[in-house]
């Protein structure tokens, strides 16, 4: 059960697109995808699905490649999204359902409980378009999950999401993932991908730039942050040799370390609180994770 | 199958897929208010016009009036149908009495009774009246049938051929309009990745085809049951008699031939807008020949030629079949070239709305959709250099199986 992507090339009139993506998304795992409007990530999920076809590179499905038939058993939400307006909520869940080969009252099932889960069971037999954008795309995800895939892949499924509704959405991919179902999924909402990933892939200008746990990108980084507040003005701390101090104000200074798991990062952050100490009141001294917002500036940067 | 089952079950069949695409085109259909409302107004036409039509037919009608009968049978069961009787010595007396230019000759019919079964003589007509006094309803002989009704016949080979202009542009423009939903909703995305794209091409030609044959049927149901009601009738029954056969399996025959090409004018828009545009075509191929086989009022050769070709074939065989201007096996050879026509029709437009489908910029033109499609089946993924670099390529589902 694993997805693998190996370097994949893609252009459109001879700008290239994408160049050599390779990645994998293994079982169990939710792979967030990251990058810029227009860094490729639509494209890839794209060639994923074979709505694309790749230039170059392989898509292998548990070793083999990916044809129709293992294609059929992908659950796929596309970046622009839309289900048959005039249609019934539940109806076209369990259509899609129908199509995947699944019998009429086992999609007419399914529908009702993925629906619920999605928290749009008082609407199941509503029209699309009479409800609003948010619930138009919790549908959207019931229909990608119907056919229980054994591979999630999801352009922006939070877009356009209430936080209620993200946390339901989040709940079932899950759900999904408990089962050993990989899921990819593209975001550019960076906080929700640091919530709910395992891996992250960022992809800049068609080229992959990180990829990894988020910890492992935090670690690539090589030093982390730090906090110190004071009883008084902290402005002292610029004075101290070889610290760098990326920010002081007033009481509170933002100062970069080594590793905190490097020895020299221990020795340095020891003498710092000790002098801080001895100079008076210390009210706060933690690490700033960095958030995967700045990992990605830097990234793509 | 020879494909793998999933979680949930089997893997979904090619006619399992197209089945459930007809259905779905249908169920939408049925349920469309404004569809269901236009049907409504034209199935209101036509009882209004029947009605109309009888009513007429009942102010005309007087009793059943006098008829002649040849022997103490034909005499008594003609008394029992409550018309008066004038009793004639044989046949030739009978037909005498109908012929005679007496002003104040009332004889309508002559009565018979031939193995048990009563036939009616007449000159150029029986009148309903008569006809309908019988219980049994009896053989009707004419002396002198009147010449085909060529005024009749005109007006009703013209009116198949607006029936048929119609239903195909009203099917022909869903076909046309589901596709073109499927693709501005994106939805098509999804459906590519789940059935193969003939598969959901062949549903939508099957279920607006059932739609279509449908709603002829239900018309011409009513239209035959109405003028069997009004004095009428009987004449449009017989003008019409075996032909209609023939009428259906043209209308069938023609209709499927364009399904496909308004799926392709669908999928070569971007937007609904784009449909007046990508569909004139279309419109052009069923006017030009409509209005042709419509100006050419009597059997000739222009109508002969049309009769052959696919396309006007729907228009002209029927009014050539209605007026008798056909050998038996022309409309055979006729339908025998439509049936290649459509073969050939579907595998280009399969292939063309297979590499239009998934052109998402705005309107597509035929040659790059053309192209497109033919890298679907049997193309290995990720070994081909993209040479014109147009985001059309579609890995067409058409491969599976």
């Amino acid at each position: 059960m694993v997805l693998q992507l190996d370097g994949i090339c893609r252009s459109f009139g001879g700008r290239p697109v994408l160049d050599h993506i390779s990645f994998q998304v293994r079982p169990g795992r939710i792979v967030g995808f990251v990058g810029a409007n227009g860094a490729g990530k639509t494209t890839t999920m794209r060639i994923i699905m074979r709505i694309l076809s790749a230039d170059d590179g392989a898509v292998t499905w548990n070793g083999s490649p990916v044809d129709d038939a293992t294609r059929t058993r992908f659950g796929y939400m596309p970046e622009e999204r839309g289900l048959y307006p005039k249609m019934p909520v539940v109806e076209q869940v369990r259509y899609f359902g129908e199509l995947h080969g699944m019998s009429a009252a086992q999609a007419t099932a399914v529908a009702g409980q993925l629906l619920e889960s999605v928290g749009l069971a008082e609407r199941a037999h509503d029209k699309l378009k009479d409800l609003s954008l948010g619930n138009q795309q919790r549908a959207q995800v019931a229909a990608a999950l119907v056919h229980a895939p054994e591979l999630l892949v999801l352009d922006e499924p939070f877009s356009g999401l209430d936080p209620l509704a993200v946390d339901a959405v989040i709940d079932v991919l899950r759900g999904r993932a408990r089962q050993g179902v990989p899921v990819l999924f593209s975001s550019h909402q960076l906080d929700l991908v640091e919530r709910l990933c395992d891996d992250i892939v960022i992809l800049s200008g068609g080229r992959m730039v990180a990829d990894g746990t988020v910890e492992e990108l935090r670690a690539r980084a090589g030093s982390s942050r730090y906090r110190l507040v004071l009883g008084g003005d902290a402005g002292w701390v610029r004075a101290i040799p070889q610290l760098s101090v990326l920010d002081v104000d007033g009481d509170t200074a933002t100062l970069e370390l080594p590793d905190e798991n490097s020895p020299s990062g221990a020795s340095q952050r020891r003498a710092l609180l000790e002098q801080a100490m001895q100079r008076g009141d210390v009210r706060e001294f933690s690490v700033i994770r960095t958030p995967l917002s700045e990992i990605f500036r830097e990234a793509v940067a | 199958m020879t494909t793998p089952t999933n979680e949930t079950g089997t893997t979904q069949t090619w006619v399992g897929a197209t089945t459930l695409v007809a259905r779905r085109e249908v169920h939408t259909k049925v349920r469309d208010k404004a569809y269901l409302a236009g049907f409504g107004v034209m199935l209101a036409i036509l009882v209004a016009s029947l009605v109309v039509n009888a009513i007429l037919a009942a102010r005309d009608d007087g009793s059943g009036g006098t008829v002649a009968a040849v022997g103490q049978r034909a005499a008594s069961m003609a008394t029992q149908a409550g018309l008066s009787v004038q009793r004639v010595p044989d046949h030739a007396a009978g037909v005498a009495l109908l012929r005679s230019d007496d002003d104040s000759n009332q004889v309508k019919a002559l009565v018979e009774v031939a193995h048990g079964r009563v036939q009616l003589t007449g000159t150029s007509d029986v009148d309903d009246s008569v006809q309908k006094a019988f219980t049994a309803t009896p053989r009707v002989h004419l002396l002198d049938p009147p010449p085909a009704n060529e005024g009749a016949l005109l007006a009703l080979g013209i009116g198949f051929g607006v029936v048929f202009f119609m239903v195909s542009v009203t099917f022909g423009m869903s076909i046309a309009q589901s596709v073109v939903e499927e693709k501005e909703t994106r939805i098509v995305e999804i459906l590519v990745a789940s059935i193969p794209v003939r598969a959901l091409l062949a549903g939508k030609v099957i279920g607006n085809t059932v739609l279509a044959i449908g709603q002829v049927v239900v018309l011409a149901a009513l239209a035959f049951i109405g003028t069997h009601l009004v004095a009428s009738g009987g004449v449009i029954a017989s003008l019409l008699g075996g032909s209609i056969v023939w009428l259906l399996v043209f209308f069938l025959l023609g209709f499927v031939l364009m399904a496909s090409m308004w799926a392709v004018a669908g999928a070569l828009a971007g937007r609904s807008e784009d449909l007046s545009s990508t569909t004139l075509p279309m419109q052009l191929v069923l006017m030009i020949p409509f209005f042709a086989s419509v100006y050419s009022q009597k059997p000739n050769t222009l109508m002969t030629v049309l009769s052959y070709i696919p396309f006007s074939s729907p228009f002209a065989m029927p009014r050539r079949i209605l007026v008798g201007d056909t050998a038996w096996w022309e409309p055979l050879a006729s339908i025998a070239l439509m049936l290649l026509a459509i073969a050939l029709v579907l595998s280009v437009c399969a292939r063309i709305y297979s590499g239009a489908l998934l052109q998402t910029t705005g309107k597509s033109n035929l040659a790059r959709a053309w192209s497109a499609g033919g890298d679907g089946p049997g193309r290995r993924p990720g070994r081909r250099r993209n040479t014109t670099g147009e985001p059309v390529e579609l890995q067409a589902a058409g491969s599976r199986r």
